[in-house]
């Protein structure tokens, strides 16, 4: 009987070869030929959601942990979760016995939410009371 | 009267001696409606068949297995909220993946057997969807105005 994890655990998978060439095509190379601007930032000055997130890659690709935490910590928390899990579970479905696997909450994905939220209004905080730029 | 009583207590007293369930088979027979002729342990024979059927047939462990956790149809609709947050910047792309989530949002909400743990996680992405698309939208329309509105203004200078 297939569980969530097995069918999380293939999912995954998928996503490692399809989606990560594609990011650190984009990251390293497309990001300068092909540039994002976000048009909230741009038009209002305020950050939105999802600013921070390229360069936080960009800092977690070349080994820089806590920038990638500063620009934004959901890019961290997912890839220290993706890891965590499609490990633990790529041990269980090995045999490796010694490996506890990881078992799905809810909470991996509420966590995530409210980070995004959480990084939306702090940098906004810090950027119109303490004038701090991120 | 009395020797019909008499009469009576002595077929009771043959009965019991011959058939040892049969003061439990005399009040079975009120509330039994099949073959009343059986004996005691024909009957009990066939209730237990009936049981392991329905227990076989009802299959517990794959009923239970089926309905725990909230459901690929909800994850997968909660991860498309959460990256049409994220990629609001790319405008479209977040328009799209929130369109994705809210579609798979109201799937789900009319599948019959959605538990109320999917129930929750159904709202969270529906609402992350939507949130999602706002601001997509809001970035599109910021993105698309100038160019539109120089557009126009060429054409009415043509």
């Amino acid at each position: 009987m297939k569980t969530v994890e097995d069918e999380l655990f293939w999912i995954g998978l998928g996503i490692l070869f399809l989606g990560l060439p594609l990011l650190l095509v984009y990251v390293f190379w497309g990001v300068n030929r092909f540039p994002m601007d976000c048009y909230l930032y741009s038009h209002f000055g305020v950050y939105c959601p999802g600013c921070g997130a390229t360069r936080a890659c960009k800092a977690l690709f070349t080994g820089h942990f806590l920038k990638s935490l500063w620009y934004h910590p959901v890019v961290l928390y997912s890839v220290f979760m993706y890891l965590g899990f499609m490990i633990s579970n790529g041990c269980r479905l090995l045999h490796i016995k010694w490996v506890k696997a990881w078992k799905y909450h809810n909470w991996y994905f509420y966590v995530a939410i409210f980070l995004i939220f959480f990084s939306f209004i702090f940098k906004n905080v810090l950027k119109f009371l303490f004038t701090i730029e991120i | 009267m009395e020797e019909d009583r008499i009469d009576s207590e002595n077929i009771i007293t043959e009965v019991q001696n011959d058939d040892p369930f049969a003061a439990y088979r005399q009040e079975d027979d009120e509330f039994f409606f099949g073959d009343k002729e059986q004996s005691t342990d024909e009957r009990y024979q066939d209730y237990s068949a009936d049981f392991q059927q329905q227990m076989n047939s009802f299959d517990y462990y794959e009923q239970v297995e089926q309905n725990k956790g909230p459901g690929g149809l909800a994850i997968t609709a909660l991860v498309f909220g959460i990256l049409s947050i994220t990629c609001c910047c790319c405008t479209a792309l977040s328009i799209v993946l929130g369109l994705v989530g809210v579609i798979l949002s109201i799937i789900g909400f009319n599948k019959q057997d959605v538990t109320p743990e999917g129930r929750n996680m159904l709202i969270a992405a529906l609402v992350c969807s939507i949130v999602g698309i706002l601001i997509g939208g809001i970035c599109f329309l910021l993105g698309t105005m100038p160019n539109f509105l120089r557009y126009i203004e060429k054409s009415k200078m043509a």
